[in-house]
């Protein structure tokens, strides 16, 4: 005769069952929760990890094709007041968060790259490097100029439409530069572009800094402040 | 044999069964009794109908039979033993569909304890080389991350009979714990600076490489517990009586102060 088991151990088996089903859905939950949902809550869950922020989210910008060496397709720009923080977002969920400090209230920076100790070759048929500038007063234009060496200047002006205010003020706290780096663009018989930028780190991982005077502009285009400034870059690691 | 009379027995007392599932097993359950009844009375020489009476009679009043079924086998437990088997199933579904998945994200991966300073755990002199072992627990809180010194280790160069002359790479094991396991692990190392008694400053490697400078690498990755190696280059080691890590950024403010006097006695 099959032997059946006995009604008051039901009881037990219902607990456990139950328990079971508890550590199962808790397991579940530690899993989902694990990677958060959405490009924001992403982002201020690598600030917390950073121990850092919660900052001010200042621009979402989808990354251009011609941007050399940077490897990632979203760039998500936020501001604590002391640092900048960029977070690279690429396709298929990785992501990274680079910080730097301001200095006096100002940032002019080389984008960061997804790995800084392989520089990838430049793409697009015009290739541009991209400069962020970050400032604590607001203005409607910028203009940089870049002394990468005794004898050469660059001077750039901050490209419309680019300065994060998406349909917001006129003025932006965040203006974009393009520096174009056509294929063997010499400045001098013998001084390559490209070179030079590498030397100052602008377009390399290494460490490099050279002077730059940023000029901030109102609506009217009446000189709000010229700041002398010394672009720093970090270096790989 | 009296299949008939035996069945209605059998349905008359589990009619009261309020759950069907034991309804069904008490029924076959009784019906088997008392074939094994008959078969045995019959085997023993009483006459068919004769052993089919005497089932009956020892089976008792169906009715009452029914009542005190119905009394013990209370449908409750019943229901709600099926409910949680259907809620037990439905999870093992979910976490086989869900966890593989969060286990191949964890990427756990561990490194041998040697690795930890790359020497063996020798405080004697050989080669103009020394190597200095302790386990300090120095400990600090921010952001929900703890973070503990477990273990540090410092080989120093150069020659014993000039110990102001020598330098050294100190290691220092971080445990990283963080109760949560869905929090990210903490990447705040490259954010690091450490400060001697004497007064050194050591930046991180990632915005110096001027000498001494500190420099962090993950060696293990867990589910609640990280552990980084933070590496101290070219430090003057014999009068360095403390080290501090500090990260001072973001409005926090963590601490993590290491004894170093041990050394000099272990020297000596």
């Amino acid at each position: 005769m099959k032997e059946r088991r006995k009604p008051g151990l039901r009881k037990l088996r219902f607990f456990l069952d139950a328990l079971l089903t508890l550590l199962l859905l808790l397991a579940v939950f530690a899993a989902l929760s694990s990677r958060a949902r959405g490009e924001e809550a992403r982002f201020r869950r690598a600030e917390r990890a950073d121990l850092a922020g919660p900052s001010e989210i200042i621009a979402r910008l989808d990354v251009p094709e011609d941007w050399p060496h940077v490897h990632y397709d979203r760039l998500l720009l936020g501001d604590d007041g002391e640092e900048i923080f960029f977070y690279l977002l690429r396709e298929g969920g990785n992501e990274m968060l680079y910080r730097r400090e301001k200095t006096g209230g100002m940032l002019l920076t080389p984008v960061p790259c997804w790995n800084p100790l392989e520089p990838a070759p430049w793409r697009g048929e015009e290739p541009c490097l991209p400069l962020l500038l970050f400032t604590e007063a607001p203005a409607a234009r910028a203009e940089v100029r870049l002394r990468l060496s005794e004898t050469c200047e660059l001077e750039l002006a901050s490209e419309a439409g680019e300065t994060g205010a998406e349909d917001g003020p006129e003025r932006a706290r965040f203006f974009l530069f393009r520096i174009p780096v056509p294929k063997n663009a010499r400045l001098r018989k013998t001084e390559l572009l490209r070179e030079l930028l590498e030397t100052n780190a602008v377009s390399s991982p290494g460490q490099g800094e050279f002077p730059a005077t940023i000029r901030l502009y109102d609506e009217k285009n009446d000189l709000l402040e010229t700041r002398e400034y010394t672009v720093r870059s970090r270096s790989a690691g | 044999m009296g299949v008939l009379r035996f069945e209605r027995w059998c349905s008359l007392a589990v009619g009261r069964i309020r759950f069907k599932p034991d309804r069904k097993e008490i029924y076959e359950e009784l019906y088997a009794h008392m074939e094994d009844q008959y078969a045995e009375l019959t085997a023993a020489g009483t006459g068919e109908k004769e052993a089919e009476e005497a089932v009956a009679e020892a089976m008792g009043d169906a009715m009452e039979t029914a009542r005190q079924l119905e009394r013990l086998y209370r449908p409750f437990w019943g229901y709600a033993l099926r409910v949680a088997r259907c809620c037990l199933a439905l999870a093992l579904v979910l976490a086989l569909a869900i966890l593989p998945g969060y286990i191949r994200q964890l990427g756990l991966y561990t490194n041998p304890a040697e690795e930890f300073f790359g020497e063996s755990l020798e405080t004697e002199w050989s080669d103009n080389r020394r190597v200095w072992y302790a386990e300090p627990e120095a400990r600090d809180k921010s952001d929900g991350y703890t973070f503990t010194v477990t273990r540090l280790a410092e080989r120093s160069f150069g020659s014993k009979a000039e110990p102001e002359e020598r330098r050294g790479v100190l290691y220092l094991e971080i445990r990283v714990f963080n109760p949560r396991p869905w929090a990210e692990k903490c990447t705040a190392f490259r954010e690091l600076c450490a400060v001697d008694s004497l007064g050194t400053v050591y930046e991180s490697a990632d915005y110096t490489d001027r000498k001494p400078y500190l420099a962090a690498n993950r060696t293990r990755r867990g589910l609640f517990t990280d552990t980084w190696v933070v590496i101290l280059r070219d430090y003057v080691s014999q009068e360095t009586g403390w080290i501090e890590l500090r990260y001072d950024k973001s409005g926090r403010h963590l601490r993590l102060t290491v004894d170093l006097s041990g050394r000099k006695e272990a020297a000596a």
